[in-house]
């Protein structure tokens, strides 16, 4: 059955979840998702989410995210930009994803059926619910990862072997780029970055995942926009209760790894359009009064120690939470010095994610750390 | 009538011709074109450049050449270039130039039937033809620009507003880009340039121009190949008679600029794989004795000055010679302190470069310098 959102606190509920499933990251903060579909509800317009079930097999699908990193204070000099024709910007960043799935569809001539969010995240789904929109297509209630990721690669869909490309990336000012293939996922990851740093950054819209129903099924993440839903009504329910995180532990099966004041973000590079790396410090307070948490994020959360230990990792979700509001912050400077915080994990969404070739993708030795993935449940509370 | 090259001697001559006319650039030393050349004459396999006028209007052609800039001098570390799966190169760069043709080819569904050279140059000029070898096509006697020049979108057919997008860029990995479209033909550069950062430089194979002969003709600057051999002779010639630069004065129209010995190289710019920008310092001999002489690099010589005065820029023809041997010196490390050297300067080939688009791509102000192009046949200060 097609699920249908059309009433403003669905909305808001959706993309708190999302936000919280993007731990940090999926392109954007949680309230540029919901400045882009609350209009569309309140317009009338409802979100529409199938289930791959009632998609046929042959239904071709693409795909849909923004790529980008860490953008400059300040914008490169407008003569700079001008000596490379990049004088006006042709298209918002849904227009960008919208323009990048049609380019991808024209590249190997398909007709798509239906749009799939790569990942879980504020901007990225939404982005992709509004390409989809835009084009006439749904969207299909699954993602191909259950969480945000920084790179190109760490999907379920790599986990079973399919290749992220050809892939189709159109940036702000209407360049259109077509990666076709390349020798591993994380060059095409490589080959996206470069694309967004030829752009100036600021967002590229990025296809790829081009399959069938049948061979994208493998690779979805299940019902997972649904449960983004379930994660943000949790959210707001425990809202102002005693205990806060009660309904939010009792959807997700997480539990809260820290809580404290933000002290600082330590930034780790100053690669300009390419990633966000850095590290949050945060000094307890409450239970933890006394103690020391580091975050370390590559676009999203990924690491976390307590004192010297590491606590959990990914795969496993990390979440930044507002410790008054049980807003999901995102890694866009939102986790300012002296804002009081709550780090909360939980399992990662599918079982692949636990197998070795999930770990390898999206483990702390993949992000170059000499130490293994935590398991959640055996980590020490 | 085709043209057929078949011994070592009108090789020599050519590629020396080519090496003259690319300016300082064009994808190699001199040495790099005879090295590829030779031993397939000297094997009983003649090159045969064929002119436009022999094919019909319907043939499909495509350029090619190869795009790269300062390499680092030490490579990247080995476990970096292995975490985006850089383990194995695959293609040499006629390899990438070949499989760049098929690619751009093959996105488009045409069937080629004849190779043109976006430049003249040494290694990109003989690439083409062993790329045309490679797939059994012939090469025209004919390029894009009559010279080397630093970036894609240089060209006559630039100048007539025809985009070189869309592109197939291959790196040595085996990594298979299409750059479609563009805001300007500065982007498509851009964009390629980036490409050639993600495969950690060595040089892309590029296939761009996708026309039809029809098309192509009045954006050819015809003949130019032949032109290289001609002036590859005169070269040669002058050395043996004695009379030195003589009969390639003659033959080009041009004049010596200035001659002096070698000083040191300025870098400009550091920023690995991107351009070569760099100015030479000559101290004056003979008849400028105690003068000052400064060349300015962008991977092709640009600009001459003789103490603070611009005596000659491109697009005029500037060549760095060897003083003894009258050998064309590239800009990839033969002009090293000491060496005699000749500053010559030769009209461009082709007239459209004279007009203001033309002076507009390829002349000072596009250089970001403060002055206007400074035309060749201006007398001695």
């Amino acid at each position: 059955m097609a699920t249908t959102l059309s009433d403003v606190k669905t909305i808001e509920d959706f993309v708190t979840g999302l936000a919280f499933l993007g731990t940090g990251g999926g392109g954007g903060r949680l309230q540029d998702g919901i400045d882009l579909l609350t209009p569309l509800v309140n317009a009338g317009k409802s979100i529409t989410l199938v289930s791959p079930d009632e998609l046929s097999p042959d239904t071709w699908s693409c795909s849909v995210a923004s790529w980008g990193g860490r953008d400059p204070d300040t914008p490169p000099p407008a003569a700079e930009l001008a000596s490379f024709g990049l004088v006006k910007e042709k298209y918002t960043l849904v227009e960008r994803m919208v323009q990048a799935a049609r380019e991808l569809a024209e590249f190997r001539n398909v007709r798509l059926g239906a749009v799939v969010s790569m990942e879980l995240g504020s901007a990225a789904t939404v982005g992709t619910i509004l390409t989809g929109m835009a084009l006439g297509l749904p969207t299909v209630d699954s993602d191909y990862v259950g969480r945000a990721i920084p790179e190109a690669g760490q999907s379920k869909m790599d986990i079973h072997g399919m290749p992220p490309t050809p892939m189709a990336f159109v940036d702000r000012w209407g360049n259109v780029t077509l990666v076709k293939s390349t020798v591993s996922a994380v060059m095409a990851d490589r080959l996206g970055r470069m694309i967004s740093v030829a752009a100036y950054g600021k967002g590229v819209g990025g296809t790829g995942y081009l399959a069938q129903m049948k061979d994208s099924r493998r690779g979805f993440i299940r019902g997972s926009l649904l449960t983004s839903i379930k994660v943000g009504a949790a959210l707001r329910e425990g809202k102002g209760q005693k205990d806060p995180l009660g309904p939010l532990v009792k959807v997700t099966g997480g539990r809260t790894f820290f809580t404290g004041e933000a002290v600082a973000t330590d930034w780790e590079n100053d690669e300009a359009f390419m990633f966000r790396k850095f590290t949050y410090r945060i000094k307890g307070t409450g239970a933890n009064a006394g103690q020391a948490c580091r975050i370390w994020v590559k676009n999203e959360h990924h690491v976390v120690w307590v004192g010297e230990r590491v606590v959990a990792t990914s795969p496993d979700i990390i979440v930044v939470l507002d410790a008054a509001t049980n807003q999901p912050l995102s890694t866009r400077g939102e986790v300012t010095p002296g804002r009081q915080v709550v780090v909360f994990a939980m399992k990662a969404l599918d079982p692949d994610w636990h197998s070795s070739k999930g770990i390898e993708l999206l483990g702390p030795r993949h992000f170059g750390f000499d130490f293994d993935y935590v398991p959640f449940d055996a980590a020490v509370r | 009538m085709p043209t057929v090259l078949s011994d070592p001697q009108a090789i020599e001559d050519f590629v020396t011709g080519l090496a003259l006319l690319g300016t300082g650039g064009g994808g190699g030393r001199l040495e790099d074109g005879i090295e590829l050349l030779v031993p397939l004459v000297k094997g009983g396999r003649p090159i045969v450049l064929l002119s436009p006028d022999e094919l019909p209007g319907d043939t499909w052609t495509c350029s090619l050449s190869s795009v790269g800039g300062r390499d680092p001098d030490a490579p990247p570390p080995a476990a970096e270039l292995a975490a985006y799966g850089l383990a194995r190169e695959k293609h040499t760069l006629v390899g990438r130039m070949t499989e760049a043709a098929r690619e751009l080819a093959g996105y488009k569904g045409v069937r080629l039937g004849a190779l043109v050279s976006v430049e003249l140059g040494s290694a990109a000029t003989v690439g083409t033809i062993l790329a045309g070898l490679e797939l059994g096509l012939p090469t025209l006697d004919s390029d894009y620009a009559g010279r080397a020049k630093p970036e894609v979108g240089q060209s006559k057919a630039a100048i007539m507003g025809r985009s070189r997008a869309p592109m197939a860029f291959v790196d040595r990995w085996g990594n298979v880009s299409f750059v479609k479209s563009t805001v300007s033909e500065e982007m498509t550069d851009r964009l390629g340039r980036m490409l050639s950062v993600a495969a950690y430089g060595r040089g892309l194979g590029a296939a761009g121009h996708l026309m039809q002969i029809a098309e192509a003709k009045p954006m050819l600057i015809r003949g130019s190949l032949l032109t290289a051999a001609s002036l590859g002779r005169a070269l040669r010639e002058g050395r043996s008679s004695g009379e030195g630069l003589g009969p390639v004065q003659r033959a080009t129209g041009g004049r010596v600029l200035f001659e002096g010995v070698a000083g040191e190289t300025e870098w400009h710019s550091n920023e690995p794989y991107m351009f070569r920008i760099f100015t030479y310092h000559i101290a004056g001999t003979g008849r400028f004795a105690g003068e000052r002489g400064r060349v300015w690099v962008k991977n092709e010589h640009h600009i001459v000055w003789r103490g603070d005065m611009a005596v000659a820029t491109s697009p005029d023809l500037i060549a760095i010679l060897d003083a003894e041997t009258c050998k064309p010196l590239s800009t990839r490390g033969d002009v090293t302190p000491g060496r005699p050297v000749v500053v010559f300067g030769m009209p461009a080939l082709d007239p459209a470069w004279y007009t203001p688009e033309g002076i507009g791509m390829i002349g000072p102000r596009h250089f970001g310098f403060a002055f206007d192009y400074v035309p060749m046949d201006k007398p001695d200060a």
